[in-house]
């Protein structure tokens, strides 16, 4: 669309004027109000400023040359090559400013138009800018605020929000102390560690790729246990340096031990099983170790070193699985430890593991082997540093003081954070680990 | 050390500049045979004469132009407005000339002065005796505002004042004039201008407080693990003491004589806010007077900010 | 007891060339031929100044300007009347005077463009920058006198306001305060008749403004402000006294601001163009040309001999004005404070 801008009636009975000056030329792009060009009256030199925006196309009257009222100056090009705004349809074009001052006077006094206008006055200093009605950009598209995924709504301030993100606690597990419910530092301190294994959640919305699915498949929603079970993996290998080592130990002499005494211990109620052997061997071998049994605190950057030993025991159920935690394992004898294993698969099959029996391990003992397998890459159980492994025993030909021999073969996994020691250090934990397995009247003679 | 006053200290500060540097000159009513209406500069014009302990006509506009074209000419003058409440008939040539002479003139003149006027509520005065609006004058690129708590800091920041090569306005504390005594050394020394003070240390929360409002913060927190910060300076602010300490403290109570609305409370909260918020436990709060004009006697302890709200808002603070 | 009276005084106005040129020889100020001819000049620049600067306006060169035409001989006589120790306190439309001491003419410009940094006043100028706030100059000013005399320095100090300043509480607070202390300061009230659009009648009911001064305690005089002879005879012998102890002079010229307020204003909205063609025939520098005329100094080659002259200082000038490059952003800052506040300098490192 085009638009002609003819000279206005610059007011005061002025009837021509002398185009001293083109200000835009050709091609140039002008926005509304924007001078154009000088005139210059009987009176002054005067600059006139454009009607519209757009793009100038033809300028139609040259410098020096004298201009009527009414006559065309230059052609402006609106529209969308312009980028201008294009009036409503059935407006009638924008009126010059002349014609503004006569539209706005009250009705029945609009002065005859034969009677000289004086130019408008918006002030006596200065200039002074004039809101711009550019849409050169366009309406600005509405920006949607979508909550982010897990986005907490409670109260906290910005303190204990930068504090959470620095230490990996999801705020949404935490019940806020202060004011209205306003989470505190402390309550970051007493209850997020629990929830910190909700580290990765902000790796997991940068990964949260929706899959391209063809339709065929079948979709298990990630819903309760299963969805714990995968964050906390997924926390703990985001979070840790984990590093595996594995060995292999001849526990011929345990397997024999436990044939033996399994009919005197069954007759008292309890399933005598190898998992107690190889908790005491690893209790007696940690207490050797301390670094293993022990958390490390991230916020305030120290090991804590654990004088309990608390072993989460890694149990299959019904619905996946879970570490409960069976407490003091230094202080039971095996009966009692085969005791206390018993009683969490009772409690894993009524389904009445409670919370508390969840909490506090300080180190975790996964029996993949159970289910067959040798070697593994246990996931540590955070904020535990360690987790060992055992895999199937099988018989094997092994060398047994200087012949070979069928023996039982013990294969384990240890994976431990490199954060809190060296590889030295848990070679060295394992080696004493299989030195008790070996001869477990070592657990006797030496153990602690 | 003898104990001083603040009128003692500020008269003393004046007489020792006086005797050093000859560019200073005292003008404003009643300054000199008086020796202004609270005694601050009795016996200066006796000792230092009257061409440099100038009374003049009560003409506060005039006092405060005539003292920028003095520090123009190259003297250091030291006008005396009577009361804060007067020097809104001052105010223009405060704000428009003394603040802006050195960036018009772009540093061909300079305007070291220094406005004294006694600033502050509680001494049963009539109307418009008893001002607090410093923030009003904080808006002045190129003016200094300077608030002493006692007679110490007063000294050692007027003779910093004195020194400065820009203007400064120098708010006394009128309710402290002769309320605190302390030990002033006698001889010549200064308290950096932009510079604010622990004035007790704590750990739990950070209270902001200048001038008259120092002595009752300090009374106010007895009992609380409080740090307490005067600001000595209130444009510029020493904002650097001020987050150090909300960094340990993550909490910030603000306590002015001013009205709430666009006070300096908000400004400092401003400040803390953008540069410190991660390090807050809990909202800042202010406890200031309420938005209404200084009232008179009857009603000026309904007005000023008291220990039982500075304690509440502590008491609030802390539950985060 | 009869009533007694107590003060009584009369205003007089000085005028010493007739609007046709004639001099009253017997008020001729001492002025050799050169130093009249120097007058001359000095007006012709002024004038060509001006409408040089109004037309730079109108090319959207500079910004919004305060012409002085009619104007000049107000300006000029009181120029050359100061010492160069004198100290002077404008208001924004007095560029005569910094014109005829010899100001840097493209400072002048750069000023009306936007630009701070013209405030910087040259050294050997005792000037201060322009004053836009009406009125606010005239404390400073006796602020300086007061310092001149604590220091009793052989100096004067000159203030320039207009007829609108002295509606103002600072103009009456000064005067006061120059009248009790008796203070080395000339007060030139430049009456062009005109603050914006409301006339001296508006702006006053005295018969003149000259007698304010007699409230004050001190002499007022006015004089036709359009005689350059008038004005430099009063301001000199002003400023004389000033400076020997005599007390504060204020001078009233009598002009007319024969040009809008400033470019952005229209006075056609409030005066009739009759009113300003009575003015026009009093025309300063029309009266000078007659008087040089008349003693066989002046012909129409050499008029344009000067107006040549003058344009080409100004050409000079724009061209030095234009050339100088804009100040960057972190100019804002340049001044505020001897040493900036550290937020300052945080901000200004920003831009």
């Amino acid at each position: 669309m085009s638009f002609d801008f003819k000279l206005p009636d610059l007011g005061e009975g002025i009837a021509e004027v002398e185009l001293r000056k083109w200000l835009v030329k050709e091609g140039d792009r002008v926005s509304q109000h924007q001078g154009i060009l000088e005139v210059e009256t009987d009176k002054a030199v005067v600059e006139v400023p454009s009607p519209r925006a757009g793009v100038v196309g033809r300028i139609h009257r040259q410098e020096g040359e004298t201009v009527q009222v009414g006559e065309t100056l230059l052609t402006i090009e609106e529209g969308a090559q312009a980028g201008a705004e294009v009036p409503p349809a059935g407006r009638a074009a924008e009126p010059t400013w002349a014609e503004q001052e006569i539209q706005e006077k009250p009705a029945g006094q609009a002065q005859p138009a034969e009677v000289p206008q004086r130019r408008p006055s918006v002030g006596i200093v200065g200039s002074l800018p004039e809101a711009e009605e550019t849409h050169e950009t366009g309406r600005p598209e509405p920006v949607r605020l979508q909550p982010a995924p897990q986005a907490f709504q409670g109260l906290a301030t910005p303190m204990v929000r930068k504090l959470a993100r620095e230490r990996g606690i999801d705020l949404n597990g935490i019940q806020g102390s202060g004011p209205r419910g306003c989470i505190r530092p402390e309550d970051l301190d007493t209850q997020g560690a629990p929830a910190r294994a909700r580290i990765c959640s902000e790796v997991q919305a940068q990964v949260k790729v929706r899959l391209a699915l063809t339709g065929d498949e079948e979709k298990i929603p990630l819903r309760g246990l299963r969805r714990t079970i995968a964050r906390n993996v997924l926390a703990s290998q985001c979070t840790t340096a984990f590093v595996t080592s594995m060995e292999e130990v001849d526990i011929t002499e345990i397997w024999e031990m436990r044939m033996r005494e399994q009919g005197e211990v069954e007759s008292r109620g309890t399933h005598l099983t190898f998992l107690p052997f190889f908790m005491k061997a690893a209790q007696h071998a940690l207490k050797e170790h301390p670094l293993l049994n022990a958390a490390i605190d991230d916020a305030a950057e120290v090991i804590v070193l654990k004088k309990e030993y608390n072993f989460g025991i890694a149990v299959d159920t019904p619905e996946g699985l879970m570490v409960p935690v069976i407490r003091n394992v230094d202080k039971k004898n095996i009966i009692e430890l085969a005791e206390a294993i018993q009683e969490l698969g009772r409690k894993a099959r009524e389904r009445t593991i409670s919370l508390d029996d969840l909490r506090g391990s300080s180190f975790t003992i996964t029996n993949y082997g159970h289910f067959g397998g040798t070697f593994a890459t246990p996931i540590i159980n955070w904020p535990d540093v360690a987790i060992l492994g055992f895999g199937r025993i099988v018989e094997r030909p092994w060398v047994h003081r200087g012949q070979i021999a069928i023996r039982k073969i013990l294969p384990l996994s240890l994976t431990f954070d490199h954060r809190a020691t060296d590889g030295a250090y848990a070679a060295r934990f394992l080696g004493r680990v299989l030195h008790y397995l070996e001869d477990p009247g070592r657990l006797l003679l030496e153990g602690q | 050390m003898a104990q001083l006053n603040m009128v003692q200290a500020i008269n003393q500060a004046l007489a020792q500049e006086m005797a050093r540097d000859d560019r200073v000159v005292l003008l404003g009513e009643d300054v000199g045979r008086d020796g202004g209406v609270f005694r601050v500069t009795e016996g200066l014009q006796e000792r230092f004469g009257p061409e440099r302990v100038i009374d003049t006509p009560l003409s506060e506009s005039a006092i405060m132009g005539c003292a920028v074209g003095m520090a123009a000419y190259g003297l250091r003058p030291v006008p005396e407005i009577q009361f804060m409440g007067f020097a809104y008939s001052a105010f223009e040539q405060l704000f428009a000339h003394a603040a802006r002479l050195r960036s018009r003139s772009r540093g061909r003149f300079s305007c070291p002065l220094v406005v004294r006027t006694p600033y502050g509520g509680g001494i049963k005065a009539p109307e418009l005796h008893e001002e607090s609006t410093e923030a009003l004058f904080c808006q002045a690129p190129g003016l200094k505002v300077v608030i002493p708590s006692g007679p110490y800091h007063a000294k050692g920041l007027l003779l910093a004042s004195l020194r400065d090569p820009d203007p400064v306005l120098f708010l006394e504390p009128t309710r402290l004039y002769r309320m605190v005594k302390e030990e002033v050394p006698e001889g010549d020394y200064l308290v950096e201008l932009g510079r604010a003070r622990v004035a007790r240390p704590g750990g739990a929360v950070t209270v902001i407080a200048w001038g008259s409002m120092l002595e009752r913060v300090l009374k106010s927190v007895e009992g609380f693990d409080a740090e307490v910060i005067d600001l000595l300076t209130v444009n510029p602010i020493d904002f650097e003491t001020v987050l150090n300490s909300v960094k340990k403290t993550g909490r910030v109570v603000v306590v002015h004589e001013a009205v709430k609305t666009c006070g300096l409370g908000a400004e400092i909260a401003a400040t803390i806010a953008e540069e410190g918020i991660l390090h807050l436990r809990g909202p800042i709060l202010r406890v200031t007077a309420p938005d209404v004009p200084v009232p008179l006697a009857k009603l000026m302890d309904q007005y000023l900010p008291s220990s039982r709200q500075i304690q509440a808002a502590l008491e609030e603070v802390l539950k985060y | 007891m009869p009533r007694e009276t107590i003060a009584t005084f009369e205003i007089r106005r000085l005028s010493v060339l007739n609007e046709e040129g004639k001099a009253d020889e017997s008020l001729m100020p001492p002025l050799s031929d050169d130093e009249i001819w120097r007058m001359y000049q000095a007006m012709v620049l002024t004038r060509t100044y001006d409408e040089r600067a109004v037309a730079l306006q109108r090319e959207g060169r500079i910004g919004t300007y305060p012409p002085v035409m009619g104007q000049e001989a107000a300006q000029v006589g009181t120029a050359l009347a100061m010492s160069p120790s004198d100290w002077l306190f404008p208001s924004f439309r007095e560029m005569g005077v910094h014109l005829t001491l010899g100001y840097p003419i493209h400072q002048l410009l750069q000023y009306w463009t936007g630009d701070e940094r013209a405030q910087k006043v040259p050294p050997g100028f005792n000037f201060f920058p322009f004053c836009v706030a009406v009125s606010s100059q005239i404390p400073q000013a006796v602020g300086a006198a007061m310092a001149v005399r604590y220091r009793k320095d052989p100096v004067a100090v000159l203030t320039f306001f207009g007829d609108g300043a002295t509606s103002k509480g600072d103009f009456h607070e000064a005067m006061n305060m120059a009248g009790v202390f008796r203070l080395p300061i000339v007060f030139i009230c430049q009456n062009n008749q005109w603050a914006i659009s409301v006339p001296l009648k508006g702006q006053t009911a005295s018969a003149s403004l000259a007698q304010k001064a007699v409230a004050y305690g001190f002499d007022g005089v006015q004089v036709d402000g359009n005689d350059v002879f008038a004005v430099y005879s009063a301001a000199s012998e002003a400023l004389e006294k000033a400076r020997s102890g005599g007390g504060p002079t204020f001078i009233e010229c009598l002009t007319y601001r024969m040009a809008d307020h400033t470019t952005a204003d229209d006075a056609g909205r409030y005066r009739s163009p009759e009113d300003v063609a009575s003015w026009r025939a009093k025309d300063p520098v029309l009266r000078l040309e007659r008087f040089l005329e008349s003693r066989g100094r002046w012909t129409a080659g050499k008029g344009s001999e000067v107006k040549t002259w003058a344009t080409g200082m100004i050409d000079e000038a724009v061209q030095q004005m234009e050339a100088i490059p804009p100040p960057g952003a972190a100019e804002l800052f340049d001044g505020t404070l001897d040493t900036l506040t550290v937020r300052q300098e945080s901000e200004r490192k920003g831009r």
